[in-house]
């Protein structure tokens, strides 16, 4: 009984339903379903009017912007916060990779701080959920506009290449 | 044949690897930090030893780990060719170059590692150790320098015999120097002194003999020559050989010696993979010395700097032309990271110096450096680059380029007249203060263009919402932009790197000065359309 209530609920629309009419429908028993419809949220029921109304929480929700000129303005307001949040340049990637990969460098690093790149690889690898291609196509990027901040050497079995030379080897200066 | 910089001869060393001779200039202040390190080690050694005997305390442990090229070799043949400092007697052996690597081929390469020069001082004490006891009666001594009673009767003295074997005019008796020997001194002390005075080194066979002698050729070069004695191992790897002898060597604290060992990171890694307890030693050095930053721009810039200054007998190499020269080595590195090593850089140098003499050029000019490119790297092009801007070129735009915003506006209008002039596009006779350049394309959609190229990302924004706000003027806005925004609907947003920046500008150049030729003008083109001009 409880779905078909509220698929009547829902296509009441913006204007909600009589709750008599639904007693109507479904016959007075129906009290219990709607009592545990509003408890798990998927049905609000408020007076419009004298009456006794129920609406289904989104057509709630615009009824009440539409019609309560408190919620009116509130909703102007979070719709021009979601657009502002949504103009902010998302975190990007690269911020995020050079966190796992710096630490990841910090966490395994021997005395003289040179780490083999292969080590930090399977690492950053496996927190970020990235591919080896996408890993050393970033630790390229990075050192190259961070040259002060990294140093390469070469050697190892997997690296990036500079110079024609595969480099294995990282540390942060 | 004249050199840029008034120079009578290249500075630049032309060897992949440095010599002893390369090795005496030393630039860069990393490097001579690292120097400073080693000296100061040695200096303390010697200061704790200069009135005792040494004993095991006297022995000095250092580490000298980066990667290849960036100057490890330079600096400790750098360190044996010290002349301001009279204390150290240095052995350099490249461990690369030894094979097998063995106790005994490792010792033969040590002793060959010393300079003649020690050897001969050495010998000279020897000698005239020899001819002092015999002047005090030692028969043996007598019997090692060849004097006998036919001497005394021609009136030759003892000391005179031993100059003889000095100035080699006569040869010593290698049997009769065995007995004095073994007489007066331990078999290793003997078998050292030998090898000394005959020129003739035996094989040390056990790690007995090769500690026992190491450590009385240490002994002599002390006692007798007040020295310290530095053993510099080059090219340390992780086989068995090598560390099985490092390790050794290590555990005899060898008296009044330092060993330095140079390795690069991945071998110190390899190290520690093959052979923990030699590890654990490397890790517990006296000095750990890091080349940290031994190939950043401005340590490669001073050390390219020192070889002129060194060689600059008229001090024509004034601030001005340092500063001229560091600022396009910079630019080189920046863009090119294959010059971002001691080696390299000292590499194309080399070749630029070689290069200005042929071209007769007063310094390294822009033109010099491409030439040498094109001849000594000719894969080398800039990256990314659609115009294929000359190195030459791309170097004195980097140089020059100040206030990029206005150029950038200026190179896309001219871009915008250009597209005009071939008909891609019709220019509006009438602007609009909002853009930088108004047009519109084939289908006579009115284009807008803003260029936003502030380095203050805030800044730029600010400049591009307000730029927005009059999207309405045209029916499409571009904007173009160093920053990195997301896409709009109301305008198509073109992020410029530096490369296309670059592109830019040397197409204004070209343009403005009417020297677009056939294949550039295509390449104007396509430039046109990744801008989305066209």
């Amino acid at each position: 009984m409880n779905s078909q209530i509220l698929d009547k609920v829902e296509s009441s629309g913006v204007c909600g339903i009589k709750k008599a009419e639904l007693k109507k429908l479904f016959g007075a028993d129906c009290e219990n379903s709607l009592s545990q419809l509003a408890q798990e949220d998927k049905i609000i029921v408020d007076n419009k009017g004298v009456a006794h109304y129920v609406w289904s929480k989104d057509n709630y929700i615009t009824h009440i912007s539409q019609n309560d000129p408190k919620f009116k303005i509130l909703s102007k307001l979070v719709h021009n916060l979601e657009a502002k949040i949504s103009q902010i340049p998302k975190s990007d990637g690269i911020s995020d990779f050079k966190f796992h990969f710096d630490r990841t460098i910090s966490e395994i690093s021997s005395s003289l701080g040179w780490v083999p790149l292969a080590e930090v690889r399977a690492k950053v690898c496996q927190n970020l959920d990235i591919t080896q291609e996408k890993f050393y196509s970033e630790v390229l990027s990075l050192v190259e506009q961070n040259q002060s901040k990294y140093e390469i050497s070469t050697g190892g079995q997997e690296g990036i290449h500079v110079r024609g030379m595969l480099h294995g080897y990282i540390r942060r200066l | 044949m004249k050199y840029p910089y008034g120079l009578k001869s290249n500075p630049y060393p032309s060897s992949p690897t440095p010599t002893e001779s390369d090795a005496k200039i030393l630039g860069g202040t990393k490097h001579q930090e690292a120097k400073n390190s080693i000296v100061e080690c040695i200096s303390e050694l010697y200061k704790q030893t200069a009135r005792r005997n040494s004993d095991e305390n006297d022995f000095r442990l250092i580490t000298v780990v980066q990667d290849v090229g960036s100057g490890k070799t330079h600096l400790a043949l750098h360190i044996k060719t010290l002349k301001t400092r009279q204390d150290i007697v240095t052995a350099y052996v490249d461990l690369s170059t030894i094979s097998p690597k063995t106790n005994e081929s490792i010792y033969s390469a040590i002793i060959r590692g010393f300079s003649r020069e020690m050897f001969s001082e050495l010998r000279q004490k020897f000698i005239m150790q020899i001819c002092e006891r015999a002047q005090k009666g030692d028969s043996l001594a007598k019997k090692a320098l060849g004097y006998g009673f036919l001497d005394r009767l021609k009136g030759i003295t003892i000391k005179q015999k031993a100059e003889d074997i000095l100035y080699d005019k006569n040869v010593i008796s290698q049997e009769i120097l065995r007995s004095y020997l073994a007489a007066h001194y331990s078999q290793h002390e003997a078998a050292v002194i030998f090898g000394v005075i005959s020129n003739s080194f035996e094989k040390a066979t056990n790690l007995d003999d090769l500690h026992g002698r190491l450590a009385a050729l240490c002994k002599f070069f002390h006692n007798l020559l007040g020295k310290v004695t530095l053993f510099e191992l080059d090219e340390l790897d992780a086989q068995e050989g090598s560390l099985e002898f490092v390790k050794s060597l290590i555990n005899a604290h060898i008296p009044a010696s330092v060993l330095l060992l140079i390795t690069t990171p991945s071998l110190y890694l390899d190290i520690q993979r093959a052979n923990p307890s030699v590890f654990d030693r490397l890790e517990k050095a006296n000095y750990k010395i890091d080349l940290a930053g031994a190939n950043s721009v401005d340590e490669l810039i001073e050390i390219a700097i020192e070889y002129i200054k060194e060689a600059d007998k008229t001090e024509r190499f004034n601030k001005k032309e340092q500063q001229d020269l560091a600022a396009k080595i910079r630019v080189l590195c920046d863009e090119f990271p294959e010059f971002r090593n001691v080696r390299s850089i000292i590499n194309i140098l080399n070749h630029a110096i070689e290069q200005g003499s042929e071209l007769e050029a007063s310094e390294i000019t822009e033109t010099v450096i491409d030439e040498t490119i094109k001849h000594t790297y000719p894969g080398l092009k800039i990256k990314g680059s659609i115009m294929e801007v000359p190195i030459s070129e791309f170097i004195k735009i980097k140089r020059t380029a100040g206030a990029t915003q206005s150029q950038v506006k200026q190179a896309i209008a001219n871009l915008v007249n250009y597209a005009h002039e071939i008909g891609n596009v019709s220019k509006s006779a009438k602007q609009n203060p909002s853009f930088d350049v108004v047009y519109s394309d084939p289908f006579g959609t009115k284009i807008g263009i803003a260029v936003v190229m502030n380095d203050n990302h805030t800044k730029n924004f600010e400049a591009i919402s307000n730029v927005v706000k009059s999207s309405a003027f045209v029916d499409k806005l571009i904007i173009i932009t160093n920053t990195n925004i997301p896409q709009s609907n109301l305008a198509t947003i073109v992020n410029v790197d530096k490369s296309k920046v670059i592109d830019l500008l040397y197409f204004n150049t070209k343009y403005t000065e009417r020297k677009l030729d056939e294949p550039e003008s295509e390449k104007a083109k396509i430039l046109a359309k990744t801008i989305s001009v066209i």
